[in-house]
C-alpha cells in the first residue's frame, strides 16, 4: 500500500486498512445472527452469541473512532 | 478458483441429532478446521459448522493450526490470510508440504480481495478464496457448491 513522502500513511491507505479491519467483525456479526436464529431455546449458545455481538460492535466502534481521528 | 461469498437467503433450520448422523454419512467433508486470529470469528464459524452437523475445530494462529492438523488432519480448512506470526499463506504452504495433510481442501478467507491477493493464495496452495465479510448462508452455499449435502 502507498505511503506519503513523510512516512505518514496516506488517506487512501488508512481507508483501505479500515475497510479491511471492519470485515472480520462484520463477518462475525453476520454469522452470529444466523447462530441466534438456529439456536432459539438454547440459552447457553444464545448468551455466548449475544456476548460476541456485543464485543464485535465495540470493535467496529473502535475502528470507526480511529478512522475519525485520522480524518481530523 | 472458488466462489466468493454473497448474500444468500437461508432457509435451513437447525439439524436434529438424527439428521446430523445421516448427513455425516453422505458428506465428503466431516472434519472442518477454522483458522482466524479473531477468536470470535473462528469460534462462531466453528459453532455454525457444528450446528450444521460437522466436527469443527477452531484455531487462533498458524502455529495453533499446525498443532490441530498434526493431531487430526481436517477434510477442509478455512484459513484467514492476514494473521500475525505465521500467516495464512505460510500455513497453506506448510500444509501442502505435509504428506499427511496435502489432500486437505484449503479455503482462504481474506479481507483483501484484489486479484494479486487471490493469485498469492493460489500460489501458496489454496483451492478456493472467500472474501470477507463472509456469513453463514454464504458458507453453506459454498459447501453446497463443493458437493456437500
Amino acid at each position: 500500500m502507498s505511503e506519503t513522502s513523510d512516512t505518514q500513511p496516506s488517506l487512501k491507505t488508512i481507508v483501505a486498512k479500515s475497510v479491511h479491519d471492519m470485515k472480520t467483525p462484520l463477518s462475525c456479526m453476520r454469522t452470529t445472527l444466523e447462530i441466534l436464529r438456529l439456536t432459539a431455546g438454547d440459552a447457553d449458545r444464545q448468551a455466548k452469541s449475544i456476548g460476541i455481538l456485543d464485543a464485535q460492535i465495540n470493535e467496529l466502534n473502535g475502528i470507526l473512532e480511529k478512522l475519525s481521528m485520522s480524518a481530523r | 478458483m472458488g466462489i466468493n461469498g454473497g448474500n444468500i437467503p437461508s432457509t435451513l433450520a437447525a439439524p436434529t441429532q438424527a439428521d446430523t448422523s445421516t448427513m455425516s454419512e453422505r458428506r465428503k467433508f466431516t472434519d472442518v478446521l477454522l483458522v482466524d486470529d479473531s477468536k470470535f470469528l473462528a469460534d462462531i464459524l466453528a459453532m455454525f459448522f457444528q450446528l450444521d452437523g460437522y466436527t469443527a475445530r477452531a484455531a487462533y494462529s498458524g502455529e495453533d493450526a499446525i498443532g490441530h492438523v498434526e493431531d487430526q488432519v481436517p477434510d477442509i480448512a478455512f484459513i484467514d490470510i492476514d494473521m500475525p506470526g505465521m500467516n495464512g499463506l505460510e500455513l497453506a504452504r506448510h500444509i501442502r508440504a505435509s504428506k499427511r495433510a496435502r489432500g486437505t481442501v484449503l479455503v482462504a478467507l481474506s479481507g483483501w480481495d484484489e486479484p494479486e491477493h487471490k493469485q498469492n493464495a493460489v500460489a501458496a496452495g489454496f483451492d478456493h478464496f472467500l472474501s470477507k465479510p463472509v456469513d453463514a448462508p454464504a458458507i453453506r452455499e459454498f459447501m453446497k457448491n463443493l458437493g456437500e449435502a
